[in-house]
């Protein structure tokens, strides 16, 4: 038996399934980025209307990381709620496919979620043009430049990332182990809180990424911590069987 | 001829309830296989364990030379249909083909797509949208297209119409004929697929009862019918499977040891001893102390 062949069919089996299977979630977000969008315009053109001055510097980026972090949490928990599962097991797929799988899916999800976000904030840009041409009051003030682009695209693809590495964490921890498993982290989470020294570490813990000043080092630190996550994640999914 | 299956002390516990006990078989190479019993008997615990959905709880299990549970390797050469398969809802029929062509390396698109045809069905439509019996063909298509060198089917022709059937089990035939390799088939119409199949396997409470051929099957059992005052004694010393009582006749079923003699005595005192349906066989060793029907079950 040809394992490789078999790794890369099953790779590449699911996550075809799950672009197929999120078709329709893709179009829907769409959707919803598109009816910002034009609520956003619609806004901006009742202002100027109304003679108040104003001005943008990216919305449309800023609400597009928004909607793909939401889509992020949504997507992870379909695809590791059992049902998503049972569905990513009819076909012939190891843990190990399904763990590696939805982590390429996140990256996906996020990265597509912000290419989208990118062509809106296109728009915007090409909205405020025609704005300006039209009111005189209209002024555009727009601080982002390709390279800023370029480099909050990688930030936000790995905080995006992260949020849905922690998603599928404790989405298989509590599928797995049930109740049991809500407590224990319920318990992880709050208690801290009540002592000085875990707020400390709370903040600590915060400051390790938004704290850091170099963005590689930054991009570096969220690919890691998320790796580890769906490391982490993949060792109760080894034993998990698929019941109907 | 190597083992496609091999089970030893299989078991399997879902909390307090057992439902695999010391299951032991193997199964050969290329074989049409059908899988009986009764409902809870075991069945579906078995071929998912075989299909690496579920982990056995002790005992042995090897399909196609490895341990099924999480091995991509065995799983990329299994196919598991049973009637609970839900794809993603959003997808339709030509996408789940082109997964199939994906996932299995011996798939079969122009097979799939003229069964497809065959049944009225579109490559357009969405799977959720199909009826019950919609479902249950499409489902038999994906799982003969894979051309899985072990494909099992749990049920599969549950809500399709005698006449759907019967096409099925020539298509799967025909298929095994032209492309062999194992097929596991639970149901529990055997008297609809005793024709097709070549080994008979009867799970009853977590445990094979019996394998065998069919030929093996066929005369494992004679239908004995005559007098009481010649048949009681005579049946003192037999394996007796089934007996029921018409007035002062008796017909019973008992296990085919008959010597030329015990046939001359038969005869001789008028018995008729005809064959017994492998479904008759099969009721009367999982019967439970309720053969008897309800009107003589006193729990």
């Amino acid at each position: 038996m040809n394992s490789k062949d078999n790794r890369q069919r099953a790779l590449k089996g699911y996550v075809s399934s799950s672009l197929m299977g999120l078709k329709q979630s893709y179009i829907l977000v769409t959707f919803v980025l598109l009816g910002l969008f034009a609520a956003y315009c619609i806004v901006n053109v009742i202002l100027a209307l109304c003679g108040a001055m104003s001005n943008s510097s990216g919305g449309a980026l800023l609400v597009g990381f928004g909607v793909a972090a939401i889509f992020a949490v949504v997507t992870v928990l379909m695809m590791s709620a059992g049902k998503g599962k049972r569905a990513a097991f009819i076909f012939p797929i190891d843990r190990k496919t399904f763990a590696i799988g939805s982590f390429i899916m996140f990256i996906l999800n996020s990265a597509f979620i912000l290419l989208l976000s990118a062509v809106f904030y296109l728009g915007e840009v090409i909205v405020y043009k025609i704005l300006g041409l039209i009111f005189d009051n209209i002024m555009y003030i727009n601080n982002v430049t390709f390279e800023s682009y370029i480099t909050g695209f990688w930030v936000s693809l790995f905080y995006i990332l992260f949020v849905a590495a922690i998603t599928f964490f404790l989405s298989i921890l509590f599928s797995r182990f049930k109740f049991p498993a809500v407590i224990i982290v319920s318990l992880a989470i709050g208690l801290p809180f009540i002592f000085p020294f875990g707020r400390e570490a709370y903040y600590k813990f915060l400051m390790f990424f938004i704290g850091e000043q170099s963005l590689v080092l930054i991009c570096l630190k969220l690919l890691i911590c998320s790796m580890l996550l769906q490391f982490i994640s993949y060792l109760p999914l080894k034993k998990m069987e698929v019941i109907e | 001829m190597s083992d496609v299956i091999y089970c030893e002390g299989l078991k399997k516990t879902y909390k307090n309830v057992e439902a695999l006990k010391d299951l032991s078989l193997s199964i050969g190479e290329n074989k049409m296989i059908g899988l009986i019993g009764r409902n809870g008997a075991g069945k579906t615990t078995f071929l998912k364990t075989c299909a690496g959905y579920i982990r056995p709880t002790s005992g042995e299990i090897s399909v196609l030379g490895g341990k099924p549970f999480d091995n991509l390797d065995v799983l990329s050469n299994i196919i598991f249909i049973d009637e609970e398969i839900q794809y993603n809802t959003s997808m339709r029929l030509g996408e789940i083909f082109r997964l199939g062509a994906i996932y299995y390396k011996n798939w079969d698109d122009a097979f799939a797509k003229k069964l497809l045809r065959y049944f009225s069905l579109d490559v357009k439509q969405k799977y959720k949208k199909l009826s019950r019996g919609m479902k249950t063909q499409f489902n038999m298509i994906v799982g003969l297209s894979s051309r899985a060198p072990l494909t099992l089917m749990d049920e599969p022709t549950l809500g399709l119409d005698v006449a759907v059937r019967k096409e099925f089990y020539q298509i799967i035939l025909k298929d095994y004929m032209e492309n062999p390799r194992t097929f596991i088939l639970s149901s529990h119409l055997m008297s609809e697929l005793e024709n097709m199949l070549e080994e008979m396997i009867l799970i009853h409470e977590g445990k094979v009862v019996f394998q065998k051929s069919i030929e093996e099957l066929q005369s494992y059992a004679v239908l004995l019918n005559g007098k009481q005052e010649v048949l009681k004694p005579f049946l003192e010393n037999k394996k007796v499977l089934n007996t029921e009582t018409f007035g002062n006749s008796i017909i019973a079923g008992i296990v085919n040891d008959l010597s030329e003699k015990d046939t001359l005595f038969l005869e001789n005192n008028n018995v008729d001893i005809s064959k017994v349906k492998i479904e008759d066989i099969y009721i009367w060793l999982t019967k439970n102390g309720k053969g008897g029907g309800f009107d003589e079950f006193e729990g």
